[in-house]
């Protein structure tokens, strides 16, 4: 494979051209009630050529193997069309490597007929937690898929990359009144993280029912702590992304906003991103451009100090490529994303961060989140209210709000319980999603917090 | 396609065989900028099979693969639902003049065609103010539907799709206003007129930034925003939902649930709009569909596998989301009935309320419910009967199910959004909108 990739990237003309090739089978199962609702296997070939020419990139993607030298030529030609400056990509040493898959039990080799009876189990789990658990979902997904990538600057990279994830979705009833709760996980580290899911099951059915009987909270501003899977989402949606620099590198006034050495945060706040940690979801040894991963902080005590990037975005600012560049799949271009992302342990202790709390909301779990630049929203659920340094009745329809440079300097107490979250979802960016993270942190307390919700 | 279906009737004695394959173009500017070029090329295979009384499937991108394919579809069948519906064995031949979807101008639209107008659509917006940075996108597509089943049941369809899409941004200290707009339609001769109009007359509202109460006020939605309250709708109306009785919606048919201001209808069969075809997914003709006539709730939608547990007909809603998906229930475009009231008289009428263009974390809460919770992205302020400008930081929650209760008006004019969505702009009595103090 090497040599047909390189011989269809000699001796053409481009300031940079890559190919990548894709090949992967998957399984879906997917119980509602205790029902099989759904169950396929799919596999799918499919490919892409990148090129870049004065600047301009064209783009081209394709199922089928064949003519890859036409499809070069096709990509350089569209290219042209757009190219009017200088191309401009950080520079690199080409690498050649092989990588294996390093994960325990492979899940090709276990039967349909096994996943399908662990995923009944699951279902059955939930749906017989309570007479009002009205419905269920389990889903499982798995997908082995091997890519092969080659530069025209001398990089081979072959990768295995195995994904599964399962998620459940409990959903209570009781009049009209109908209420979900999701749990989800991910892994790449092959079956064995499927199993022994049964707990995580009846949290869900568990949280369902609970939400029945929580009342929708009332609307206002509040002081709110966020439990690690929330802080989690709350600092890759609402910080995160402002960190990708595939929006900031043509833009001087978003610049001017993140630039570094700015003062950004309340000072106990380090955020840090993180491709290299072993056998996360969002690891990678290299990114989808061949740049090695690595441990990038974004923001350190305070201040601003990093973001991350593509070859083109580092080399446009004038720093140094930091293995962000990332694909979905074989129909997108890698862009700009985020590996592991989490907020640092800080000093105290999950009891002292609601000790002086009068009237708050802690906030736990997510359904979703969403970003503007600088405005963020996300949903939790799961809520309390806080009453005096205490947990009182529960509450539902949480959803928090707000500018995130204002948010960040209300960030006053950072706990030291942080936890990575390997959930089931991914993220989303331009069309590409879900693409496989992890976000963490500690729980986190944060004044002045727009919730909305009725009045 | 013949001799795979030859393949599949000697292992299998009922199925379908589903291909589609379609060729993208889009033309992309970012900040001002050309910046990219794409080719998109995509083709795949779907084999649904019933197999000893239960359904199969399984999917592929190449041809190559067909038998495989075959095998693992009987595979997945042992373990498979329980198949109340068999594949239809006529399908009635469309004619291309029924519904218009293929319109050859789009194939032939040259790329140096879509590079001029997206410089034009740059110079335009930045003439109205220099300091407007401007993404734009402009697309074309074509694909290619084709089905056989093994009783003789066949189709194929083509179709075209042409797409500009504006996005508007300033930036100003920690200040961002962002407006999105776009237009997808069948035939690449659609005028970009009222997307101008609707851009140039949001960018003006959107100037000076005012600030609001938090309280309950009137609220007018957007064509653009009025997915809000839709989506419970779409969800709650979902056949295999009621089925399944998860769904609040479940058992109310031909009751009066919200106010008679609003109608709602899955239409198949309007020329060039995006989610039109002659057939849905699974060879059933698409047909107009009411599912809210002035407020009474009047179908759920099916495919054939839910309509065949409720004990009803399909109403030609099987859709496939990808050729990796099997058809479920999903609506083609969705029409809401326009009104008799002008956005103008709308805004007149309120004293102190809001207008809602874009909101953040659409569908993010608990739709099932019908409860919704969104930051307003785009929302302007309305003052004794006037705009008074553009309002940040606010949330707006309700449900939706309520909501759609208290309708005041619903205008006279409607817009395609994202060329599947036909939605006038509507008037709701009371929202609880929160904001910082």
């Amino acid at each position: 494979m090497r040599t047909r990739l390189a011989k269809a990237l000699s001796n053409q003309k481009a300031d940079y051209l890559e190919i990548r090739l894709e090949d992967y089978e998957s399984t879906h199962i997917r119980f509602q009630g205790n029902d099989m609702e759904k169950i396929s296997s799919s596999q799918e070939m499919g490919g892409n050529v990148r090129a870049l020419v004065k600047g301009g990139w064209g783009f081209i993607t394709f199922n089928r193997w064949d003519n890859l030298e036409n499809k070069v030529k096709q990509a350089i030609e569209i290219a042209t069309l757009i190219g009017n400056q200088k191309s401009c990509l950080a520079e690199t040493e080409p690498v050649v490597e092989l990588l294996q898959a390093d994960c325990g039990r492979d899940f090709r080799k276990i039967g349909l007929k096994d996943k399908s009876a662990m995923m009944k189990n699951y279902s059955n789990i939930m749906v017989s937690y309570s007479s009002k658990i009205q419905s269920s979902i389990a889903d499982y997904t798995d997908q082995y898929r091997t890519v092969h990538f080659a530069n025209s600057e001398g990089t081979y990279i072959r990768h295995e990359r195995p994904y599964l994830s399962v998620h459940f979705t409990a959903i209570a009833r009781d009049g009209d009144d109908v209420q979900m709760a999701h749990e989800s996980t991910g892994s790449i580290k092959g079956y064995d993280s499927a199993e022994q899911l049964s707990s995580m099951a009846q949290k869900a059915a568990q949280r369902a029912v609970n939400l029945l009987k929580a009342r929708p909270v009332q609307g206002g501003e509040y002081t709110v702590i966020l439990d690690p899977v929330l802080a989690g989402v709350f600092i890759h949606e609402a910080f995160g992304h402002l960190s990708e620099a595939d929006f900031l590198y043509e833009d001087s006034r978003m610049q001017s906003l993140m630039q570094l050495g700015k003062k950004v945060s309340s000072p106990g706040l380090s955020v840090v991103d993180d491709g290299s940690l072993p056998g996360l979801l969002g690891t990678s040894r290299y990114d989808d451009e061949g740049i090695l991963t690595r441990k990038n902080y974004l923001i350190k005590k305070g201040i601003l100090t990093g973001r991350l990037h593509s070859r083109e975005t580092a080399a446009r600012m004038g720093e140094n490529a930091t293995g962000n560049a990332r694909a979905l799949n074989y129909h997108f271009k890698p862009i700009v994303r985020m590996t592991n992302t989490y907020i640092e342990q800080g000093m105290t202790s999950y009891r002292d961060l609601f000790s002086d709390i009068k009237k708050g909301i802690y906030a736990r779990h997510f359904y979703g989140g969403n970003t503007t630049f600088e405005m963020f929203t996300f949903s939790a659920g799961e809520g309390y209210m806080i009453e005096n340094g205490r947990l009182s009745e529960p509450v539902r329809d949480v959803t928090l709000s707000g500018n995130l440079f204002d948010t960040l300097y209300h960030i006053d107490g950072i706990g030291n319980d942080l936890k990575i979250i390997e959930s089931g979802g991914g993220c989303g960016k331009n069309g590409q999603s879900p693409l496989p993270v992890t976000f963490g942190s500690p729980h986190i307390r944060i004044q002045n917090v727009v919730v909305g919700g009725s009045r | 396609m013949q001799q795979i279906m030859g393949k599949i009737m000697k292992k299998v004695p009922s199925g379908e065989l589903f291909r589609m394959n379609y060729k993208s173009i889009p033309v992309d500017y970012e900040m001002n900028q050309l910046k990219s070029i794409n080719i998109e090329e995509t083709e795949g295979w779907a084999l649904r099979v019933i197999h000893t009384g239960k359904i199969g499937f399984s999917s592929s991108t190449a041809q190559n693969q067909i038998d495989r394919m075959i095998d693992k579809a009987i595979e997945v069948a042992q373990l498979g639902q329980t198949a109340h519906f068999d594949f239809p064995e006529r399908i009635t031949p469309y004619e291309k003049q029924e519904v218009k979807l293929y319109d050859p101008s789009v194939k032939e639209k040259r790329l140096e065609e879509m590079i001029e107008t997206g410089n034009m659509i740059v110079e335009r917006v930045r003439s109205i103010n220099p300091d407007l940075r401007c993404d734009t996108g402009i697309s074309k597509q074509e694909g290619n539907i084709q089905y056989r089943n093994t009783y003789g049941g066949s189709f194929d369809y083509q179709k075209t799709m042409f797409s500009h899409s504006v996005m508007v941004q300033n930036t100003m200290d920690n200040d961002m206003m962002m407006l999105m707009e776009s237009q997808q339609w069948g035939s690449a001769s659609l005028s970009l007129d009222p997307l101008w109009a609707r851009l140039e007359r949001k960018i003006k509202w959107s100037e000076k930034v005012v600030g609001i109460k938090s309280g309950n006020k009137p609220v007018i939605f957007t064509p653009k925003a009025l997915l809000v309250l839709i989506l419970p709708l779409i969800s709650g109306l979902n056949g295999k939902l009621v089925n399944k009785k998860i769904s609040p919606l479940q058992g109310k048919k031909d009751q009066s649930l919200w106010s008679s201001l609003l109608s709602l209808f899955s239409d198949g069969n309007i020329d060039y709009a995006g989610g039109s075809a002659p057939y849905d997914d699974e060879g059933i003709k698409m047909q107009r569909l009411p599912l809210i006539k002035k407020g009474v709730l009047k179908n759920y939608y099916y495919d054939l596998q839910s309509a065949a547990e409720a004990g009803e007909e399909t109403t030609g809603n099987g859709m496939r989301s990808s050729f990796h998906s099997s058809p479920s229930p999903g609506v083609s475009n969705l029409i809401v009935a326009k009104g008799k009231t002008s956005l103008e008289e709308m805004i007149k009428d309120i004293k102190e309320g809001i207008i809602i263009d874009q909101v953040l974390g659409l569908g993010q809460g608990n739709v099932l419910s019908g409860a919704f919770s969104n930051n307003v992205q785009l929302g302007f302020k309305i003052k004794n009967g006037k705009v008074a400008g553009r309002i940040k930081n606010v949330m707006i929650s309700g449900n939706a199910f309520d909501v759609l209760k208290d309708i005041i008006a619903v205008g006279d004019e409607a817009s395609w959004v994202s060329g599947q969505h036909y939605f006038p702009h509507i008037y709701v009595k009371s929202l609880s909108v929160s904001t910082k103090v």
